[in-house]
C-alpha cells in the first residue's frame, strides 16, 4: 500500500488496483496483507487444534492419567467397539430422519414463499422462519420440552381432544430429539432452496404455463429439476450440523438418545481425553464423508440435467 | 399459479411461522407462570421468576463473562473478515482458493470437536488459564466464515467506480476506501457485527469445553440449569434473551435488507 502512494502522482486509470494509465502492472501488495490475519489466526488456532488432536488421540487412558507414549492402542479400542458403532448408526440414523423432514417441510415452505405475490408477506415470513436463529439454542431447546412434555402444551391440547396415541410421551425419547432439531435446522433448509429458487429465470415457468401445463406439472418438470441443486445444498447442510449436534440431543434425549457429541462430551468429563481426541475425530471423518457424499450428489445433478 | 394454490401457500407458510415461533411464544407464557412445575396450562400467573433472577448465584458472572468474549469476537472477527473479503472479492493473488476454502473449513468440523480441539491445544500450551481467551479464540474461529459471507457479498455490490474516482483525484487507496467504499457497505457491517455477536453471546456446544475454571458463560449457565432444575426461572431468562434477540434480529434484518446483502444471498426474486 506504501508503494503505491509514495512513488509521485497517482497513476490509476479504471479503479483496478495496479493499473497505471500507460498500462503498466502493479502488483497490489494490500492482498497478502489484507488477508494475512484471517490465514494467520485460522492456521495458528484452527489448523493447530485439530492437528494437535489427533497427536493427543495416540495416547491411552489409564489409571486416571493420560499416560506418555504413542500408541495406536485407543484408535483400535474405539473402533472396534460395537457401543461407539452403535452410536454412530444413531446420529447417523438422527441426521437422515432430520434431514428428510426437514427437505419436506422446507422446500414446500420455500415453494410457498416463492409463489407468494405479497413481498411483505415474503418479509413477515423470513422473519418468522430465521428470526429464531438469533435466540439461544439451550432457550429454544428448554422451549420444546415445555411443549413436548408429559404435562407440556402438545398434551394439553391433545389428550382433551381424544387423539389416537395420547398422552404422548414424546420428551427425554428421540423423536423429541427430532422435532426440537427440525425446528432448529429448518432455516439452514430453507435458505439454499429459496436461493435456488429465486435464481430461477422466471420466463421459463411462465413458458410452461403458456403451453398449457398446470402448476403441478410446472412443479414437476421445470421448478423442481432447477431447484434441486438448493434441496441437494440445504440437505447436506442440516445434515452436517444435525451429526454434530450437542446441546439438543443432550438435555433432549435425557440420557437415551446418545450421540457421538454427547458421548464425547462424557468422555471428557470422565477425563478420558485420548479417547474424546478420537470419537472427535470419528465425528469430523463423518462430517466429510458426507460433505463428500452430497458432493458427489451435486455433480452427478449435473451429468444428469446435461443429458 | 392459480388462486387456489396460493391460498395454500399461505395458509401452508403461516402453519411454518408459527411453528417456528411456538416455542418462544411457549417460553415467555410459561414465564409468567405462579408454580415451579413445567404445567400446562399454567394454573396462575406470578413474575416471581423473573425475581428469581437476581437471587440465581453465577448469573451476573455468566453474562459478564459472555459479554467480555463476544465484544472482541465481534470487533476482531469482522477487522479480519472485512480485509479478507476485500482481497478475495477485488484482488488476486497466490493460492486464493486455498484461502477460500480454509476460510470455510471451520463450518465443517463439528463444534464439540472444535471445542475440545482447542481445549487440548491451550492445555498443550500452558496457556488455559488465561482466562476468556480460549473462547475468544474459538468464538472468532466459528464466526470468521460468516463475516467473511456477508461482507464479501455487501462488497460485491459496492460501486467501485466511485472508489476509483477518488483515487484519480489524488486520494491514497486505503482513505479511498476508508471514506467512499467502507460506507457503502456500512448496514452490512453493522449487520454482520450483530450477527457475530449474537452467534457467540449465544454459542454452547463449543464454550463447554472452553470455559474457565468455576466459571461459565451465560449459554452454558443455562445448559447446567436446565439439567438440574425445571422450574420457569430459566423460561424467564430466555424470555428476556428471546426479546433482545428479536429486536436484534429485526434491525439486522432491516440493515441487511437495505444494504443489499439479503437480496445477493437469497437472489429473491422481486416480483413487481
Amino acid at each position: 500500500m506504501t508503494a503505491a502512494t509514495s512513488t509521485g502522482p497517482p497513476r490509476v486509470g479504471r479503479g483496478d488496483p495496479g493499473t497505471t494509465v500507460r498500462g503498466r502492472r502493479r502488483p497490489p501488495p494490500a492482498a497478502g496483507l489484507l488477508v494475512a490475519p484471517l490465514v494467520i489466526i485460522l492456521l495458528a488456532v484452527f489448523v493447530t487444534a485439530i492437528l494437535v488432536l489427533g497427536e493427543f488421540s495416540f495416547h491411552r487412558f489409564s489409571e486416571g492419567v493420560t499416560q506418555p507414549g504413542y500408541t495406536v492402542a485407543e484408535w483400535t479400542a474405539f473402533l472396534t467397539d460395537p457401543y461407539v458403532w452403535s452410536l454412530t448408526r444413531e446420529t447417523v440414523i438422527l441426521g437422515l430422519i432430520t434431514t428428510g423432514i426437514c427437505a419436506v417441510i422446507g422446500y414446500a415452505t420455500a415453494l410457498a414463499l416463492y409463489r407468494s405475490n405479497s413481498p411483505r408477506w415474503r418479509s413477515v415470513c423470513y422473519f418468522a422462519i430465521f428470526s429464531p436463529l438469533l435466540t439461544s439454542v439451550v432457550a429454544r431447546t428448554y422451549g420444546w420440552s415445555l411443549i413436548l412434555g408429559d404435562a407440556g402444551f402438545l398434551n394439553a391440547v391433545a389428550t382433551p381432544l381424544h387423539l389416537p396415541g395420547t398422552p404422548y410421551a414424546l420428551l427425554y425419547q428421540r423423536p423429541a430429539v427430532v422435532i426440537a432439531l427440525v425446528h432448529i435446522l429448518l432455516p439452514f433448509m430453507v435458505m439454499p432452496v429459496i436461493s435456488s429458487l429465486g435464481q430461477i429465470d422466471r420466463q421459463l415457468p411462465a413458458a410452461a404455463a403458456d403451453l398449457g401445463a398446470s402448476a403441478w406439472t410446472t412443479l414437476r418438470k421445470v421448478l423442481f429439476p432447477l431447484s434441486l441443486p438448493g434441496l441437494v445444498a440445504g440437505c447436506q447442510l442440516t445434515f452436517a450440523l444435525t451429526i454434530s449436534a450437542f446441546a439438543t440431543p443432550s438435555l433432549l434425549g435425557g440420557g437415551r438418545v446418545q450421540v457421538l457429541a454427547t458421548n464425547t462430551y462424557s468422555d471428557v468429563q470422565n477425563l478420558n481425553w485420548p479417547r474424546a481426541s478420537v470419537g472427535s475425530f470419528l465425528l469430523l471423518a463423518l462430517a466429510l464423508l458426507s460433505l463428500a457424499a452430497f458432493a458427489a450428489v451435486q455433480r452427478g445433478l449435473v451429468t444428469w440435467r446435461r443429458r | 399459479m392459480t388462486n387456489r394454490g396460493r391460498n395454500i401457500g399461505i395458509l401452508w407458510s403461516s402453519a411454518v411461522g408459527a411453528f417456528a415461533l411456538m416455542p418462544l411464544a411457549i417460553i415467555v407464557i410459561s414465564s409468567f407462570s405462579s408454580v415451579a412445575f413445567g404445567a400446562w396450562p399454567p394454573p396462575g400467573w406470578s413474575v416471581r421468576w423473573y425475581a428469581n433472577l437476581s437471587e440465581q448465584a453465577g448469573l451476573i458472572d455468566a453474562i459478564a463473562l459472555s459479554l467480555i468474549v463476544a465484544l472482541p469476537t465481534t470487533v476482531l472477527t469482522c477487522l479480519v473478515g472485512l480485509c479478507a473479503s476485500i482481497a478475495l472479492v477485488r484482488h488476486t493473488f497466490i493460492g486464493k482458493r486455498l484461502v477460500n476454502g480454509l476460510s470455510f473449513a471451520p463450518i465443517v468440523v463439528p463444534k464439540v470437536a472444535l471445542g475440545f480441539a482447542i481445549f487440548i491445544y491451550l492445555n498443550r500450551l500452558g496457556v488455559f488459564n488465561l482466562g476468556p481467551l480460549g473462547l475468544i479464540a474459538a468464538h472468532i474461529v466459528i464466526t470468521l466464515p460468516f463475516a467473511t459471507t456477508f461482507l464479501s457479498a455487501a462488497l460485491v455490490r459496492a460501486d467501485r467506480e466511485v472508489e476509483a474516482a477518488a483515487i484519480d483525484l489524488g486520494a491514497p487507496p486505503i482513505l479511498a476506501f476508508l471514506r467512499v467504499g467502507l460506507p457503502q457497505i456500512r448496514g452490512a457491517l453493522i449487520a454482520t457485527a450483530l450477527f457475530v455477536f449474537i452467534i457467540s453471546f449465544d454459542e454452547v456446544d463449543t464454550s463447554v469445553f472452553l470455559i474457565p475454571l468455576n466459571e461459565q458463560t451465560l449459554p452454558t449457565w443455562m445448559f447446567q440449569y436446565m439439567q438440574k432444575y425445571q422450574d420457569p426461572t430459566l423460561a424467564a431468562l430466555s424470555a428476556i434473551l428471546i426479546a433482545v434477540s428479536l429486536l436484534v434480529a429485526a434491525s439486522g434484518a432491516v440493515l441487511l435488507n437495505r444494504s443489499g446483502v439479503l437480496a445477493t444471498l437469497l437472489s429473491a426474486n422481486r416480483r413487481v
